[in-house]
């Protein structure tokens, strides 16, 4: 188990992570998503000991490692660029940790030759770095963090530079091996496909601050806040001024539409009257039509200005009007719409009181 | 209108159906210069085939390797061999040792500041040329230099800090350091940082770190300096006149006494075959040990 208690690194006046604390049980997937400058490889760093915390305390397994240098961390990690010793080859790069980890002799073969079969790469075994492909550097890189059995394992964005379908085949790749071993993981990325792909629990973070951490699919549903809702999938946001609020129901206005709405955290207490809010509104939620929609819970007028066709999606852009916003974007999945619209078509629009996610200003 | 004349000239001057040959046109100067220095060699080579008259000071007619005989029997010649062997031995071995930390600095550090410091002071003796820098230390490790007097002050030495062969190394090494770290800084920056935090997070402490990867990840740059340290050490001239003072000569002193003290050229060229002959030698020794692929002269691109 890794636990995080409110860590901090400043440099000089800057920032960069601020009061984080986090648990990782044992066995499970952690994912920190965030922009670049969000401060999470910073964070990553700190765990594996590159980086000491201004603040707070990192205990891996119960002991706290402050004072505990990188080589004696029990931790393997997967670096941004792969980091392999290029004078060594694909075999004696996998057997390094051992033996600077003073493994017995005897059961070094026998540990690596495992670790090539786990990461199906046998027949590579005497490569030379330079003579494998890019996704076979991959294995060979996760091979060396993960032969030792280390306690943690934490992947730096190790994948970002796969052209995408490589990339998401080693995504499940390298899930497949993480729940073959058991062993905890934590992974830094700036891709929510990824983020949501992988993990078991995904962490938001921006501006050096945790911003959510829950499961991908309640991340994805249940945005904390605004951040997390524009970072994760594609969001219109739109200003608008609470309307009405009786019980659990609010109204909310936005340019001259009134229309139900979902206070974001049904803890927090719902703002004032014509109070300013911000209400994030999922592309995919948005419902499209070439008639006035009845079974949503609004449907407004508009005219399709853009239309992107992305094979398994078509995404729209249209203008309202009647809201303040010019253009909504909106993800259309259904394949008998695909060729429906072109720019110019008077379109309506509707959505949902539930997916009218309606955050503090 | 201009352009298009310039053409037209440069047309008539080198047609297209030349143009593949413009790369080996614009080898020829090199290849000319490298030309010259064989053709002088060869030129050596035949001098030192002639044996000098000493009554009539004219240089035989006849082939002889008398010349050679002459080198091998004087034991003079053996030592001042052996000398400058071992001293390019030693001056190469402390110079890489010296360079490697301070390239690695220089390329490593976080501050720009220490970096500038560093470079400044790597290109300084640059500009000051080997000669001056022989008469700097002449003026403070002489009898009367700069370090004697504060030793004096306190009562101490004078001490004979010059004339002598650890002074001659010392020298070598001081003006051979520059080569060396400007040769080494490019491996130690074709490193990256990241593999040596991957070392360390894969168990190891910096020092097995060192050794088993910036190390081999550095060697060639650490052979390239080796190879330039060492022939610049044992073909040195400048050093052993001045701060050896003619009592520690190096083979090039030796080909210099030849030819303009004695006047006797067939000695001097064979002199200097034989200089040319083990530095080619030690130099393929060196590249064969310390391997010439990571030169990357070999077929297996890194």
């Amino acid at each position: 188990m890794v636990a995080v208690e409110g860590v901090s690194k400043t440099f000089g006046a800057a920032t960069v992570v601020a009061e984080v604390s986090f648990t990782v049980a044992h066995g499970r997937f952690l994912t920190i998503l965030g922009p670049s400058g969000s401060g999470k490889t910073t964070l990553l760093r700190m765990i594996a000991g590159f980086i000491e915390p201004t603040r707070g305390e990192i205990h891996i397994h119960g002991r706290p490692v402050s004072a505990v240098p990188p080589h004696r961390r029990s931790i393997g990690m997967v670096f941004q660029r792969l980091a392999l010793f290029p004078h060594l080859d694909a075999w004696d790069n996998v057997e390094y940790p051992l033996r600077m980890r003073g493994f017995d002799a005897a059961e070094i073969p026998d540990r690596v030759a495992a670790m090539f079969g786990i990461v199906q790469l046998q027949g590579f075994e005497r490569r030379r770095i330079q003579q494998l492909s890019g996704g076979q550097q991959q294995r060979v890189a996760i091979a060396r963090a993960l032969v030792f059995e280390p306690d943690l394992v934490l992947l730096d964005e190790p994948l970002a530079a796969l052209d995408r379908k490589l990339r998401e085949e080693m995504q499940l790749e390298f899930r497949r091996i993480q729940q073959e071993l058991g062993v905890t993981t934590i992974n830094v990325t700036h891709d929510q496909r990824e983020a949501l792909v992988m993990s078991d629990d995904v962490m938001v973070m921006d501006g050096g601050r945790m911003q959510q951490l829950a499961a991908p699919a309640q991340t994805y549903r249940h945005p904390a806040n605004a951040f997390v809702a524009t970072f994760i999938g594609v969001t219109n946001f739109l200003p608008a001024r609470v309307a009405s609020r009786t019980g659990s129901t609010l109204r909310v206005r936005i340019g001259t539409l009134e229309t139900p709405a979902r206070w974001a955290d049904p803890q927090a207490p719902v703002p004032a009257h014509d109070a300013p809010v911000d209400c994030a509104l999922r592309a995919e939620h948005v419902r499209l039509s070439p008639t006035p929609l009845t079974d949503t819970d609004c449907s407004i007028a508009g005219k399709v200005v853009q239309c992107i066709f992305e094979g398994d999606r078509v995404v729209y852009e249209v203008a309202v009007p009647a809201l303040d916003r010019a253009a909504i974007r909106v993800i259309d999945r259904a394949p008998e719409a695909h060729l429906l619209f072109a720019p110019g078509a008077e379109v309506h629009i509707g959505w949902h009181a539930r997916d009218l996610i309606v955050f503090p200003r | 209108m201009l352009l298009d004349t310039l053409e037209a000239v440069r047309a008539l001057l080198w047609p297209r159906t030349m143009r593949r040959y413009s790369s080996a046109v614009l080898l020829l100067p090199a290849i000319a210069l490298v030309l010259v220095l064989v053709a002088g060699l060869a030129w050596m080579g035949e001098a030192s085939l002639h044996l000098l008259d000493t009554e009539t000071f004219d240089t035989g007619e006849d082939y002889t390797a008398a010349n050679y005989r002459e080198i091998g029997a004087q034991s003079t010649y053996w030592i001042v061999l052996g000398r400058s062997v071992l001293g390019a031995a030693i001056v190469t071995l402390v110079t890489l040792i010296l360079a490697f930390p301070y390239a690695y600095v220089m390329v490593r550090t976080a501050s720009a500041w220490t970096r500038k410091v560093l470079l400044v002071s790597l290109f300084l003796p640059f500009f000051i040329g080997q000669v001056v820098r022989a008469y700097g230390w002449l003026i403070i490790l002489g009898r009367e230099g700069l370090l004697n007097t504060v030793f004096g002050a306190v009562g101490l030495g004078p001490y004979k800090m010059i004339y002598n062969y650890p002074s001659v190394l010392f020298g070598l090494v001081q003006y051979l350091l520059p080569f060396a770290v400007l040769l080494i800084a490019p491996a130690v920056t074709a490193i990256d940082e990241e593999i040596e935090l991957a070392s360390e997070s894969l168990g190891a402490h910096w020092l097995r770190t060192f050794r088993h990867v910036t190390l081999p990840m550095a060697r060639p740059g650490l052979v390239a300096a080796a190879l330039v340290v060492f022939t610049l050490a044992l073909t040195d001239y400048a050093m052993p006149v001045i701060l050896g003072g003619g009592t520690n000569d190096f083979i090039a002193n030796a080909v210099y006494d030849a030819f303009f003290r004695i006047s006797d050229s067939g000695l001097g060229s064979a002199v200097a075959i034989v200089l040319v002959l083990i530095a080619t030698a030690l130099a393929a020794v060196i590249l064969t040990v310390l391997g010439a692929g990571t030169l990357g002269f070999s077929d297996e691109r890194r």
